[in-house]
């Protein structure tokens, strides 16, 4: 039988940093994607400068070397400022960042600038003529946007969506290499005291396989349902 | 006005000092281990994924399902765990310590290089099988009628055109295997990031550690797509004007990967 | 571009009438072919003789272009004979259905028995030269410079000689149906299969196309064609089949198909075209 020396609990618990810091990331990743998607297409050229820099220093990058940068590098700099404010103020004041904060800042920066891509290419994928026909109807820009404009361009983004969703979710692991304690960081632990590495490195492989393949299982479903009318050319 | 800005700048980096020959020389270090294992790695893995992608669509299930699920698992879970569960677990196969192969899996070089093998398999296996899969029906029946056999029409059209539709999602691959190797320094290699961890542990400057690492891992990058690139100009010569288009209308950033 | 005056066809053709018949180069008898519980071809014979031009027309769903894919064998018939220059296609039945007996032998029945499709299916990964000395080279076994001499010469037949080094995505659809059919032609087939050859171009693009075929057909090539060129289908055949849910209705010289109908159905068919 599986046993995993009393870490079980700690496993679960683990399970749900990984989980949670995946779901936040998404909502910090899709915001930020779909400013940078705009700035990408904005015709003013320093939006458009800055979301490019953007985009290409992020992906350009590794995400561990991102993630020790902003990690390590905000450290320092929080201790700078505490410093200076004691300097200045005499403010006795020690900030310590908080892993979890700063993993799922960190996430989400990295992926807002692949959401940025994914829906720039969703919105250029939007058909003309039918933003056109909602002009022809005397819509204003915003219904056009909010009726016409979205829910196409959802459609359109829902594959890379689903696709960054689930190298998220493996992404996250990678906090556990700056401290934070998610899955992998316990069943490391664990696998130091205990000497089975094996037991707890399939437990934690198996949960991530249960995480992306309820994942795509919830992402065919999606897809099915918004792509009512919307599949691509005959069988 | 400058000199006033400049000067705490050049005071504190003298203070610290921290790109010496020495540091340097773990940096380049570090180039050489990241070359190594992702060439080794991609290489390998190229070599290995060609078979199984044939397997991965063949019409017998015993040949076909053992790569589906291989591919599954790897796809499926994080790199880092299959890592871990490589160079830790290795330890535990019985009489290993005690075999020939001891001192090579001791170090974690060839851990490293079979956990980033067997993942970029599974994804290269994957995209060489979309490849295949997706020859168009019409130009496989021309073949057909032309009189081809099965063997000369994969020969001549199916893995010529196949491999013209992966190189850029292959491509794709490599930058992201490059990315990937990152995850080394985990287990004690000294890849960049190793070596900037060793001189972020050593001189407490994360700044200045990472984000040298970072660009060199960018110069890399770039150099990898502007190869990449020409490879694909060299092969896809009907996609040229296309693309000429294209680029004008883009700006390059668009052209770093996005993830599988 | 198409003439739309009626040429006699046995007077630009070699006339089979004078001599004995010319030699039999396709013949399929009872052809057969089902779909899941649907017959789509019930049993249908066709003889092409040195010099004939066939073609098939019906609706769509008549199973003419089931039956034109069973000629060379992309579809496999469920019943029925073929023979390509008198040797016989055997077949046998395993439990992946009936199938040809000898890969071999379907490989160098298809080699005489060249195909045009209507998307025209050009090899993208190759230049227009390289897709038509392909199977010249490694099917038939020509040398590199043969293959590219000939192919030459067939791509000024049809009006393609400058755009030998195109890839076919820089080509317009009619390009690259000519293209196609000089493909077809390399491989010096003794009969040409045309599915549909025009039904996926522009309008405007058809003409040069039916040019090609038309100047085929008065060179004396066998062919057997799928189309629903009506005016092209009378001036070049010399023989008209008429189809319907699989079966030939009716069958004869051109004039007699087309200007005396015998059954209602095809008058109907007719008169919508």
């Amino acid at each position: 039988m599986l046993n995993l020396h009393g870490y079980g609990m700690r496993l679960i618990e683990g399970a749900l940093v990984t989980v949670e810091l995946a779901a936040l990331s998404l909502i910090i990743a899709v915001l930020l994607g779909l400013v940078t998607a705009s700035a990408k297409l904005s015709k003013r050229r320093l939006p458009h400068l800055l979301a490019t820099l953007y985009t290409t220093l992020i992906r350009g990058v590794p995400d561990l070397v991102l993630m020790m940068l902003f990690f390590f590098g905000g450290q320092v700099l929080m201790n700078d400022v505490s410093d200076w404010l004691y300097a200045r103020f005499g403010l006795d004041l020690f900030i310590n960042i908080d892993a979890f904060i700063a993993g799922v800042l960190t996430i989400g920066l990295i992926f807002g600038a692949y959401m940025g891509e994914t829906f720039r290419g969703a919105i250029q994928a939007v058909d003309k003529g039918q933003v056109e026909a909602a002009t022809a109807c005397g819509m204003s820009r915003a219904l056009i946007f909010r009726r016409i404009r979205f829910p196409l361009m959802m459609r359109h983004a829902l594959p890379g969506l689903s696709n960054n969703w689930l190298v998220l979710l493996k992404t996250t692991a990678l906090v556990s290499v700056i401290g934070l304690s998610d899955m992998v960081r316990v069943a490391t632990q664990a696998s130091k005291t205990t000497l089975e590495p094996f037991t707890f490195m399939l437990f934690v492989a198996v949960i991530y396989l249960l995480l992306t393949s309820l994942s795509e299982w919830v992402i065919k479903r999606l897809t099915r349902k918004y792509n009512a009318g919307f599949t691509r050319g005959r069988s | 006005m400058i000199d006033t800005l400049l000067e705490p700048l050049t005071a504190w980096l003298a203070e610290r000092a921290i790109f010496t020959p020495d540091t340097l020389a773990v940096y380049w270090q570090g180039i050489e281990t990241t070359l190594s294992l992702v060439s080794l790695s991609l290489l390998m893995g190229f070599v290995i994924s060609l078979p199984l992608s044939l397997a991965r669509g063949s019409h017998y299930g015993w040949l076909r399902r053992p790569v589906q699920a291989f591919t599954y698992v790897f796809r499926g879970t994080p790199l880092l765990v299959q890592l871990y569960l490589i160079y830790y677990g290795v330890v535990f196969i019985d009489d290993v310590q005690e075999s020939w192969l001891w001192p090579l899996v001791k170090e974690p070089f060839l851990p490293a290089l079979l956990a980033f093998t067997l993942n970029t398999v599974a994804y290269t296996t994957e995209i060489f099988h979309g490849a295949i899969v997706n020859t168009p029906r019409g130009e496989l029946e021309a073949a057909k009628a032309c009189g081809m056999s099965r063997s000369l029409i994969y020969r001549r059209i199916v893995f010529p055109s196949a491999f013209r539709r992966a190189l850029p999602a292959y491509g794709n691959e490599v930058i992201l295997t490059l990315h990937a190797s990152a995850i080394a320094s985990t287990v004690t290699l000294m890849d960049i990031t190793g070596a900037a961890q060793f001189v972020y542990s050593r001189f407490y400057a994360p700044f200045e550690a990472f984000i040298f690492a970072a660009l060199i891992y960018l110069v890399i990058t770039l150099t990898l797509l502007y190869v990449l690139r020409r490879l694909e100009a060299r092969f896809n010569p009907q996609l040229r004007g296309v693309r000429k288009q294209r680029r004008k209308i883009m700006a390059f950033g668009n052209a770093i990967p996005q993830k599988p | 571009m198409t003439t739309m005056t009626t040429l006699q066809p046995s007077e630009s053709r070699p006339s089979p009438v004078s001599s004995e018949p010319a030699e039999v180069l396709l013949r399929v008898e009872g052809i057969k072919k089902r779909f899941g519980d649907t017959h789509v071809l019930k049993g249908i014979s066709l003889t092409a003789r040195r010099g004939d031009v066939i073609t098939l027309i019906g609706s769509s769903g008549s199973g003419k272009s089931t039956f034109l894919r069973c000629l060379n064998l992309l579809e496999q018939p469920d019943g029925g004979e073929l023979e390509i220059h008198g040797q016989p296609v055997h077949f046998t039945t395993t439990r992946h259905g009936r199938v040809p007996q000898d890969e071999k032998r379907v490989q160098w029945m298809r080699s005489r028995v060249a195909m045009v499709f209507q998307n025209f299916n050009l090899w993208s990964h190759m230049t227009l030269l390289e897709n038509i000395i392909e199977a010249p080279i490694h099917v038939q076994g020509y040398s590199r410079a043969e293959a590219i001499n000939e192919a030459r010469c067939l791509l000024a037949k049809v009006g393609l000689e400058e755009r030998a080094d195109h890839y076919p995505s820089q080509l317009s659809g009619g390009q690259q149906q000519r293209g196609a059919i000089a493909r077809a032609l390399a491989m010096n087939p003794d009969v040409m299969l045309f599915d549909e050859p025009t039904s996926a171009l522009d309008p405007e693009l058809v003409g040069d196309v039916l040019a090609v075929m038309r100047r085929l057909a008065e060179e004396g090539r066998t062919m057997v064609l799928v189309t629903h060129e009506m005016d092209f289908a009378r001036d070049v055949s010399t023989r008209i089949m008429y189809l319907n849910q699989g079966e030939v209705e009716e069958e004869g010289p051109p004039q007699q198909v087309l200007d005396t109908p015998r059954s209602n159905r095809l008058r109907q068919f007719l008169s919508t075209r």
